[in-house]
């Protein structure tokens, strides 16, 4: 599948600070994209890049096949970006915010009413953007972003102060774009939770550098879980392990043998392990790391 | 190309957008107003000052609003204005959606620039009728001031135009200023000193280096009847902007938008 956006061993340093370490992630064409780290990672320097406001050398970062820093225009004007805090003009009416980027984007003039609809502004349009609710503002911010009917969405932390009402008010506008029109969404964020319920990929990035990519189902996969094993022959099961590549392999307070393993191959090794040298099972149960969990540990390892 | 008609032209009208209900606007207009209400005033309540035969009465009252103006008032407008017009993006966090829209740089901040010069050619067009207006309303007022034949509307157009050319220095300078730091008090700092200090300097000899101190220079003709455009501080403000006009638009062009 053709990759929207493509960073290719990209480094990026403020003087000598170093933000963005070796980062290669791959966006392909009508996923959504969830670019999860905890503050400070590098997500925002990450999307100002993929955008141009951060100037990088060479072609490091392709969007749409292109490179960024020779065809920055044409490709911003495929792309739809909310980075971080929405732009408002506090002043001016929502309307009159939305028509300053139609008028740059040069767009018909029915756009800024269709936009409104989309994000249900269209009563309070004509109000100034100062009396709006943070819930309001991000979603005329987001507005702001679908005036061109972008093929990609790049959002920055998008949910970021919103009650839990708006959360899924932006969630279910996000998962309508996909749904009918094929958008590409890439979107950052702090709160697995959120990503989680939206994505079909993710991305991990800590202090700069890439965790892992690849889909959310992979994501679950790589989860270490926790195995508990039920037999009568306790003491001998658990040496067995215990040699036999499980070291950690445990006695657990409700008497059972647990020990973490790295993927569901593993069960079947343990079974036929046991099985073989006649330690009879009787009962066989995995509970797997929630996702939170699963992203807290792949952070704070790095 | 980076710099196409139209998009400038859209550019420009969002500008005008932006500054509608801002203070900015405002200045353009208060700005000429004040200073020629109080010029008015003074000649008002004292018309033996320009009672003398034989002597053009005009020359007083718009040579005096001219003064004043020039050294004062106009380049402090220029450093408000220049400060609005790109604060409105920094208080906005504006800079990085323009500069994520399919809109060159260089369109963004030549836009800027143009709006910010058309506002204070706006203020000396206002200041031109303000004058004219309150020069006539003392002649009726005042039947007494010696009016005459005399008549001075060209020179005193001709003369806000080479104050407008010789402004055009301290309104480079200013928005590189402004369009660089989001502190009110460096921009608006830097205006305030610049005038005051000019101000103060004005007998200096060699005060026509003094970039804030050209538009008043500039206007001196009028006291001479000398309209001529060609003069030293005429080329200095336009060779000077262009050189301050680049080098920002280069910093811009090249700088990491937060």
């Amino acid at each position: 599948m053709e990759n929207y956006i493509e960073t290719n061993h990209l480094d990026f340093s403020f003087g000598k600070l170093k933000v963005l370490n070796d980062l290669s992630i791959n966006v392909s064409a009508g996923s959504i994209y969830g670019f999860l780290g905890p503050n400070g990672a590098g997500k925002s320097t990450t999307i100002r890049a993929i955008l141009g406001l951060y100037k990088t050398n060479g072609n490091h970062i392709r969007v749409f096949g292109e490179s960024i820093n020779t065809n920055r225009l044409s490709i911003l004007n495929r792309i739809g970006a909310l980075v971080e805090s929405p732009t408002l003009y506090d002043h001016l009416s929502g309307y009159d915010n939305l028509e300053i980027t139609r008028k740059l984007r040069n767009l018909s003039k029915n756009r800024t009413s269709e936009v409104l609809k989309i994000v249900n502004l269209q009563q309070d349009a004509k109000r100034p953007a100062k009396q709006y609710s943070m819930g309001m503002k991000q979603r005329l911010g987001l507005a702001l972003t679908l005036l061109s009917e972008p093929e990609l969405l790049i959002l920055d932390e998008p949910t970021n102060g919103l009650d839990p009402h708006g959360i899924i008010e932006i969630r279910e506008l996000l998962l309508r774009l996909k749904k009918e029109r094929g958008t590409t969404i890439f979107i950052s964020s702090h709160i697995l939770s959120e990503i989680e319920r939206i994505a079909s990929h993710v991305g991990i990035i800590n202090k700069g550098s890439l965790l892992f990519q690849g889909t959310l189902l992979e994501l679950r996969e790589i989860g270490v879980s926790t195995v508990y094993i039920e037999t009568s022959e306790l003491e001998k099961g658990l040496k067995l392990l215990q040699k036999n590549n499980f070291p950690l392999a445990k006695l657990n307070k409700s008497n059972m043998i647990e020990m973490d393993i790295e993927n569901k191959e593993e069960i079947n090794k343990i079974t036929r392990l046991l099985v073989k040298n006649d330690v009879p099972i009787f009962g066989i149960s995995n509970s797997k790391k929630d996702l939170e969990q699963l992203f807290l540990d792949i952070t704070k390892e790095n | 190309m980076t710099l196409s008609i139209i998009t400038l032209k859209n550019s420009v009208f969002t500008e005008i957008t932006k500054q509608k209900k801002t203070l900015a606007l405002w200045g353009t207009i208060l700005a000429p107003l004040f200073v020629v209400f109080v010029n008015f005033v003074i000649f008002f309540s004292h018309p033996e000052l320009l009672a003398k035969q034989d002597t053009n009465p005009w020359l007083k009252i718009a040579g005096n609003a001219i003064n004043i103006y020039t050294i004062l008032m106009l380049p402090l407008l220029i450093t408000l204005v220049a400060f609005i017009v790109n604060n409105v993006e920094h208080k906005a966090n504006g800079w990085k959606h323009l500069f994520a829209l399919p809109v060159s740089r260089t369109t963004v901040y030549t836009s800027k620039v143009i709006i910010t010069v058309a506002m204070v050619f706006l203020s000396l067009i206002i200041f031109d009728v303000f004058i004219i207006l309150s020069g006539k309303l003392l002649s009726v007022l005042n039947p007494e001031i010696n009016f005459g034949n005399f008549a001075m509307n060209n020179e005193i157009i001709i003369t806000s135009i080479k104050v407008f050319l010789a402004s055009l220095l301290i309104i480079t300078i200013q928005f590189l200023i402004s369009i660089n730091s989001k502190n009110f008090l460096v921009s608006i700092g830097i205006g305030v000193a610049g005038t005051i200090g000019t101000s103060m300097l004005l007998s200096w000899q060699h005060s026509d280096l003094i970039p804030y101190a050209l538009p008043m220079l500039a206007s001196q003709g009028l006291y001479k009847m000398d309209l001529s455009f060609f003069k030293g501080v005429i080329f200095y403000s336009l060779i000077g902007s262009i050189v301050v006009f680049t080098a920002g638009l280069f910093l811009i062009r090249n700088k990491n938008i937060n």
